[in-house]
């Protein structure tokens, strides 16, 4: 099962028992303001990729929360958000992992990779983890940073402008994490593709 | 409400001897208590001054809501200042004879001998024994009781008290400010390296007893000092309240290092706050090992004010017996190219929770800041419970911030190859927990690191099945 959604103010997305799948969110926002809640609940044997990238632009805001619910045994959850950040935009992520007493053998793993594009630019980013099952493996990490000035400048030796060669840098970034979905047997080599198209042309419409 | 506890952490906390004391004041706090702690002590008017002005604030801030549950705790039913019936002696052969004794159990005296370059023991609220080696007062080191301090140099205490954490910042500092006691002061002049530690240590005796510590220490320019603070508490039957203050002036290109190993026995409330001020070139190492208490709310911090400034906290938590460690640690990046790192390693056993809560916060316009974040959870049961909650605030494009966070038990593989060479699951268990441990551990001094070690394998005994 693969699930795209677009823009989505919330979502409150429960599995089956024994399914596989992979979400994609995607965010796009232009001089907006977005509150979020996007809340995963886990159950027995499933194993889900969840898929978040966000593009914010012109002074947008965008207040995100994710939860990723284990409820039974035996599950797996992997989330990976990605934000670029430009024009004087706020990205703000809370996103938690929640392991109930029953979620034994539970696999949890989060992270948020973000880019600041420009001085005016914050990010706030809070992970959390709550644990009440003793038989777990659960990850967080988050990571901020910038554009690599000397893989810039790397690029403009080979003929491209500083501004084409940031949007090659931040497209690179953003797109990136599709690639990590191809060794998943719920996905095509050619859905992927059209996949990467898709959210390219929609998160990075303004380049 | 009494805590629970095993008959292991009877013994292990069962070494109290009976003390007298010579202000055996109420129960309780209010205005006049304040002003009798202030006359006995011979304090100037403007430190009573302050110290009714905290009280005030006291009354007014509410307690945190988040964090550890503080609902049991009973502001009315704590001793807020003893005063022991031994005035301050120079010689361990002086100290009174009960409490020589409960030192002795302790192992102080020849801590003192081997290792230490001064002692500066807390018994109670009242700094009793202390002996600074000569060297150190010739290279102009103060290294007094925070009382003594006030009274022998007015002026650089005024200068640096509440400075970094005033009255206001929350309830526990204003409650610290306004009935504090006992504590260190510790001054290091411009270029002094200090190579021995300086270490003080911290013992509560009496039922109900809030310690109210203050410490402060100021390191001037390009001077250098190893702190070290640990404590031991004997076991009661309700809960006591631990609340120190620790303010730290690293002053440019100076190092300080602290280290703190907190061991209070499992009715005690320690509600802590510490923080340092760091100025360009200079470093904080902060070392806290949290491994008694009923409830821990600790997270040191570090201001990076100055270009290049540095902080550290290596942090350690325990929680076995329903305690509640709630550590952590706070990175300001304020200015350029400051760099910070927290490392946390906590383990959870037999319905004990840890928490780390940690923020990171760079500010606008301060560039080329780098900070890192791990931490490593251990849960060793199902009745235990362990949580991490870190805040990352980046207002500045220039900035490299990491987090990363994991939770797991001890692993079946670890634990099934170290029992097929011969060892007991007992015994794998303590050699994973103590290897999990150990990045911390060996930055303690040895005969911490020594006593943790055997602390922790102690407590691993029956922990299986």
């Amino acid at each position: 099962m693969v699930k795209t959604y677009w823009n989505v103010p919330k979502l409150n997305f429960v599995t089956k028992p024994d399914q596989s799948g992979i979400l994609v969110i995607v965010y796009y926002l232009n001089q907006q303001q977005l509150t979020v809640n996007l809340n995963f609940e886990i159950l027995k044997n499933n194993n889900f990729k969840i898929m978040i990238l966000v593009n914010l632009i012109g002074q947008s805001q965008l207040h995100l929360t994710t939860t990723q619910n284990h409820l039974e045994a035996n599950s797996t959850s992997d989330l990976l958000c990605k934000a670029t950040v430009d024009q004087d935009s706020r990205f703000s992520y809370y996103g938690k992992v929640v392991i109930n007493k029953a979620a034994n053998q539970a696999h949890a793993y989060q992270r948020n990779e973000n880019l600041i594009l420009d001085s005016g630019s914050t990010i706030v980013s809070e992970p959390s983890l709550e644990i009440k099952a003793n038989d777990v493996f659960c990850t967080h990490g988050s990571f901020t940073s910038y554009l690599d000035p000397l893989e810039l400048y790397y690029l403009q030796t080979r003929g491209l402008s500083l501004c084409a060669a940031e949007k090659l840098l931040t497209k690179g970034f953003l797109l990136s994490g599709l690639d990590k979905l191809l060794i998943e047997p719920v996905i095509t080599v050619s859905r992927l593709e059209n996949l990467r198209q898709q959210v390219g042309h929609y998160l990075l419409s303004n380049h | 409400m009494a805590t629970p506890v095993s008959d292991t952490h009877t013994q292990q906390w069962q070494f109290r001897f009976g003390s007298q004391y010579t202000l055996n004041a109420k129960k309780g706090l209010d205005y006049q208590l304040i002003h009798k702690l202030s006359l006995q002590k011979k304090e100037p008017d403007w430190m009573l001054k302050i110290r009714l002005q905290a009280y005030e604030i006291f009354k007014q801030k509410k307690l945190p809501r988040w964090g550890a549950n503080l609902s049991e705790l009973d502001f009315k039913n704590i001793f807020y200042y003893l005063k022991p019936h031994a005035a301050q002696v120079r010689r361990w052969e002086d100290l009174p004879s009960d409490i020589r004794q409960t030192y002795d159990y302790l192992g102080i005296k020849d801590a003192e001998k081997n290792f230490l370059a001064g002692v500066s023991a807390q018994y109670e609220s009242e700094v009793l024994y202390k002996s600074i080696q000569k060297n150190l007062s010739e290279q102009g080191v103060i290294f007094l009781d925070t009382d003594t301090a006030l009274k022998k140099y007015p002026d650089i205490f005024k200068q640096y008290f509440g400075k970094l954490v005033p009255a206001a910042d929350n309830k526990f500092a204003a409650l610290n400010t306004a009935v504090w006691s006992g504590g260190s002061f510790v001054y290091i002049p411009e270029g002094v390296k200090v190579d021995l530690p300086l270490q003080a240590y911290f013992r509560i005796n009496a039922e109900n007893m809030g310690q109210f510590e203050r410490t402060l220490i100021i390191a001037e320019k390009n001077s250098s000092v190893h702190y070290i603070e640990g404590c031991s508490a004997p076991i009661y039957s309700t809960a006591s309240l631990h609340s120190a203050v620790v303010e730290i002036f690293v002053q440019e290109g100076a190092q300080v290092r602290y280290t703190t190993i907190q061991n209070w026995s499992p009715n005690v409330y320690n509600l802590v706050t510490k923080r340092a001020q760091v100025q360009a070139r200079a470093s904080m190492q902060w070392i806290d090992g949290n491994l008694g208490s009923k409830v821990t709310m600790k997270y040191p911090s570090c201001h990076l004010v100055g270009q290049g400034a540095r902080g550290e906290v290596l942090s350690l938590a325990y929680a076995a017996n329903s305690q509640h460690q709630d550590a952590g640690a706070k990175m300001l990046h304020l200015a350029d190219n400051t760099t910070s790192r927290i490392i946390s390693k906590s383990v959870c056993k037999q319905g004990g929770r840890t928490s780390y809560r940690g923020l990171n916060y760079i500010k606008k316009g301060a560039k080329n800041c780098q900070t890192k974040v791990i931490c490593d959870a251990l849960i060793m049961d199902e009745k235990s419970r362990s949580d991490t909650y870190p805040t990352m605030k980046i207002d500045e494009q220039r900035a490299k911030v990491e987090h990363e966070a994991t939770v797991s038990k001890v692993s079946e593989e670890q634990l099934f190859y170290l029992q097929s060479r011969g060892l007991t699951q007992e015994r794998a268990q303590s050699l994973i927990v103590n290897g999990f441990l150990e990045p911390i551990i060996k930055e303690l001094p040895l005969e911490y690191a020594v006593e943790i070690n055997r602390l922790i394998s102690l407590q691993m005994e029956g922990s299986v099945g």
